[in-house]
């Protein structure tokens, strides 16, 4: 096993990419899940009477 | 006639069988006396000794006249882990099972589900770096997810020779947060963080409108943007679909239910039958348990740092207890409950279980959508 050599692969250089995308991404879907539910919620307000 | 052929199972026994015996007795023992996962170690466990037996017969077998007699075991794998069936229908009675409102209580809490999700990438770049394949690198890294259906899910698709130790150590580690979780935030947080109180708008009720449309929204934007994802995300929010319309309550009772119990008793022995002696006995498992470990301490962390980052930026009064972005990994309910439990010992009266339950929801989500976003970005690179 070779570390170093694992390092400077393709597949390496390929997981980095996937990282930062996959990060990236991530925090997108979650901002705008977030922007969804203040927006829902702001249009849907609970009412008292739905009890 | 020798002896051989009197008692094969004997005859051709060797140290391999043995160890795997000797694991699924440890999990079986892991699950009953100290209640770890017990819903799925002790299927996993028995399923380990039931496939480690020569000659088994709940795995196919070729007879001495040479026909192939099909296991159930087999038969099982094929229709509920190839197809992906079994975890998708877990998804469903998860939704079922999951209450979002905590979540529009603090929707910002939502990101820290995005933050816990550090470990999964770099468990796979570590991975990749001891010579594992991006795809069983991905797989491997998808164990920080802290959820079997997903974990499941990813590696059956992009290293399905990888499946059994993948799933053992989710399950495994998932159990293993109360002592997992606690050093690392003790690493990373002064008592001073730990002592914050978060305050919390417990009286906030949410509309059923809202709670009905949420699922809804979410599959269809998650469908449009990343439709690799649908499966996963469609059938938890199908799940909490249920739950939340108000007029299928017999429905989501047995989601919540019947069909996690059923379905969950068919997983865990199913997932054993990748555990035989050629294929789990190597070193490679014994890596892919210590990255996994690896993968829910990075993920604590980027939780915990993440809320650390966040706290820049908020005033005194508003800021985060760093301990709460532990709770973005997806280990629902148990991080939420550890947490909890660490803010009680910090301060007796300091009460984070409803941050921490925001968080954790959003663990769920995050775990979810970075299944998808795996499944559809390894192959682009593959």
């Amino acid at each position: 096993m070779n570390i170093l050599e694992n390092i400077q692969s393709l597949d390496f250089q390929h997981a980095l990419e996937i990282t930062g995308l996959g990060l990236v991404g991530v925090f997108l879907f979650m901002a705008l899940f977030l922007a969804i539910i203040v927006g829902v919620d702001k249009l849907f307000p609970y009412k008292k009477e739905e009890e | 006639m020798d002896f051989a052929t009197l008692m094969p199972a004997i005859a051709f026994m060797t140290w391999k069988h043995l160890v795997m015996i000797a694991v699924g007795l440890i999990l079986i023992y892991l699950a009953i006396k100290k209640g770890y996962e017990p819903t799925l170690l002790l299927p996993i466990g028995f399923g380990a000794i039931l496939v480690n037996i020569p000659f088994t017969a709940a795995l196919t077998q070729t007879d001495p006249a040479g026909n192939v007699v099909v296991g159930a075991l087999d038969v099982l794998r094929d229709a509920g882990i190839h197809t992906e069936l079994f975890p998708l229908l877990i998804f469903v009675a998860i939704g079922a099972m999951i209450d979002f409102s905590p979540l529009f209580q603090k929707p910002t809490l939502l990101l820290f589900g995005a933050a816990a999700q550090l470990g999964i990438f770099i468990t796979m770049l570590l991975a990749v770096a001891f010579g594992f394949s991006l795809s069983e690198a991905a797989s491997i890294g998808i164990i920080g997810a802290a959820d079997g259906p997903t974990s499941i899910i990813v590696s059956q698709q992009l290293a399905p020779q990888l499946l059994g130790p993948i799933t053992v150590a989710a399950y495994s580690y998932m159990s293993l947060v109360p002592i997992i979780q606690p050093p690392v935030i003790k690493l990373l947080t002064t008592k001073k963080e730990r002592l914050i109180r978060m305050k919390t708008n417990t009286a906030k009720r949410v509309s059923r409108t809202t709670l009905v449309l949420f699922p809804i929204i979410i599959t269809i934007l998650a469908g449009i943007i990343a439709p690799s994802s649908l499966a996963l995300i469609g059938f938890l929010m199908f799940g909490n679909l249920i739950r939340e319309c108000g007029v299928l309550n017999s429905l989501s009772q047995t989601a919540q239910k019947e069909l996690a119990n059923l379905v969950t008793i068919l997983l865990g022995i199913t997932i054993a039958s990748t555990m035989t002696a050629n294929e789990f006995v190597e070193i490679h498992t014994i890596m892919i348990l210590c990255l996994g470990i690896f993968a829910f301490v990075f993920d604590t962390a980027g939780g915990v740092l993440f809320a650390k980052f966040l706290n820049l930026f908020y005033k005194e009064g508003n800021k985060i207890n760093p301990m709460v972005g532990a709770c973005g990994i997806s280990a629902f309910p148990m991080s939420a409950r550890v947490i909890h439990g660490m803010g009680l010992k910090e301060d007796p009266n300091n009460y984070l279980l409803m941050p921490a339950i925001s968080a954790n929801v959003g663990g769920q989500i995050g775990s979810v959508i970075v299944g998808g976003l795996i499944l559809m970005l390894v192959p682009l690179f593959m």
